[in-house]
């Protein structure tokens, strides 16, 4: 009883004095965690004329989705296209020091982007990948976002946007009470591309709160695979038709 | 500050309440793992098929024989892999689990797939079945034991064929390891009335690599690299 009580005794002292150096750690101001629907009806359209660079406007003119839209073959939206769109729902998992977003469009991957809290850098030079390389710091309630290295054979919308791999994307977040929609989140996203763009592009999405919202499995590559593979494997094993003429 | 130290007072005292014999502290499993190859079990090589599964495999195999895993294999076709083979599979590939109070998240980096392993209330809505089926957590001891329902079936022919009765038991705990450091062990039971006689069971064993960071896994790669080659839209700035 001794020994236990001496025990004891021990583990409140390490509590208090761990209590006592308790360190300020990064602030997250607002819970963004959970599931969001995009609100299609609500989302901001592109101006009609859009400040292209000759380049951009050349290829959006002649633009054939058959060649030039990833989607066609189960590849990525990628990003931003993958905040763009107004299907698929947007899941984010938050932690003080970081945060994570999940799109599960029909494609073949899980669009999940990594945005680190803590304070560090984004590098230089990212390596091109389709969901790119991004920030994040609170500004009051607001996350602020910056995502670069995106590769330059996506695209930013289905009828042809394009980006270079110059593109740099910020982000606005922000949670808003809305009387008569409930908790809503906003995100303001400006494209900064000099070589796609004459000034930034710049857009709204609105998101509301669905808890309830579960991802769907994708099914395009196995429509893929199927329509590829596996036709081709069955007429292997289909009974050989009788020659023309043969009773 | 004030908050920060009453929760600090908080975590310690239940701490103190655990050492007094209440329930032990539950681990974090957060991090990145890798599957330790050489430290994992094995599947049993047979399997105890009933013996209307062993008969249609078997008629299976006579009809589609020979297989070319080359091109017969749903997942170098870049189909994304089913509980539990997502445990299972032991490639080079790490994934993540991150936890938050309701879930706990498994980011893998093949195939880029997603888990959600509830930890409250179990799911409401609808339940389709799918390749990460429905699973829900609960804490025993400093075990997190989740169960798996409402996976997608996988076909007779297939390696591991699965039926839609399929359940399956893991079991997450942290060992400390004086040479390996911090491992994750999950022992992996399925259960499938319709296709084993009995349960079929592996453990698994997975290394922290706090280092690593997930990267893209974007198996169609090659095949729209190829696409964009032969195209003749061409991206301007290249």
């Amino acid at each position: 009883m001794k020994a236990f009580t001496a025990t004891a005794a021990l583990l409140l002292a390490g509590c208090l004095s761990i209590t006592q150096a308790a360190t300020p750690r990064a602030v997250t101001s607002v819970d963004l965690s959970g599931t969001w629907l995009p609100d299609a009806r609500r989302a901001e359209a592109w101006p009609a004329t859009l400040p292209l660079t000759p380049q951009a406007r050349s290829f959006m003119e002649e633009f054939d989705a058959s060649a030039s839209d990833s989607t066609t073959l189960c590849m990525p939206f990628g990003t931003p296209r993958n905040m763009l769109q107004t299907e698929y729902p947007l899941e984010i998992v938050q932690t003080p020091q970081r945060l994570v977003m999940v799109i599960q469009p029909n494609l073949a991957n899980a669009e999940v982007r990594r945005i680190p809290l803590d304070g560090r850098e984004l590098p230089a030079s990212p390596e091109p990948s389709w969901f790119g390389t991004s920030r994040g710091h609170w500004e009051g309630s607001t996350l602020i976002v910056e995502t670069t290295g995106m590769r330059d054979d996506a695209i930013v919308s289905g009828n042809g946007i394009p980006h270079s791999s110059q593109l740099r994307v910020i982000e606005r977040l922000r949670v808003v009470n809305d009387p008569q929609r409930g908790k809503v989140l906003i995100d303001d996203i400006e494209l900064h591309d000099a070589q796609a763009y004459r000034e930034p592009l710049k857009t709204r999405r609105y998101y509301s709160w669905a808890p309830d919202a579960r991802p769907r499995d994708p099914t395009c590559v196995d429509a893929l695979w199927i329509d590829k593979l596996w036709r081709e494997r069955l007429q292997e094993h289909r009974p050989a038709q009788p020659a023309e003429g043969a009773k | 500050m004030i908050r920060r130290a009453v929760l600090a007072t908080a975590t310690c005292l239940a701490g103190l309440t655990l050492a007094l014999g209440a329930e032990p502290a539950k681990p974090d499993l957060s991090g990145v793992w890798f599957p330790d190859p050489k430290a994992s079990g094995r599947w049993p090589t047979d399997r105890p098929f009933t013996p209307a599964t062993a008969a249609a495999r078997d008629a299976w195999t006579k009809t589609y024989t020979p297989i070319d895993l080359t091109r017969d294999d749903e997942n170098t076709s870049c189909i994304p892999y089913t509980l539990p083979y997502v445990m299972t599979t032991i490639t080079q590939y790490p994934f993540e689990i991150v936890v938050t109070p309701q879930r706990v998240y498994q980011f893998t980096e093949v195939f880029g797939q997603v888990r959600r392993i509830e930890l409250g209330a179990p799911t409401r809505g609808d339940q389709l079945p799918s390749r990460m089926g429905s699973s829900q957590g609960r804490w025993e001891g400093a075990e997190l034991v989740v169960d798996t329902t409402h996976l997608l079936p996988l076909h007779i022919g297939h390696r591991f064929p699965s039926s839609p009765a399929q359940r399956i038991e893991e079991r997450f705990s942290i060992v400390s390891d004086a040479q390996s450091g911090r491992l994750l062990h999950v022992q992996v039971k399925v259960t499938d009335p319709l296709v084993y006689r009995e349960p079929v069971t592996v453990q698994m064993v997975y290394k922290s690599a706090p280092d690593v960071e997930l990267g893209e896994y974007i198996c169609g790669q090659d095949l729209w690299d190829q696409h964009q080659a032969g195209s003749t839209s061409r991206i301007p700035w290249r």
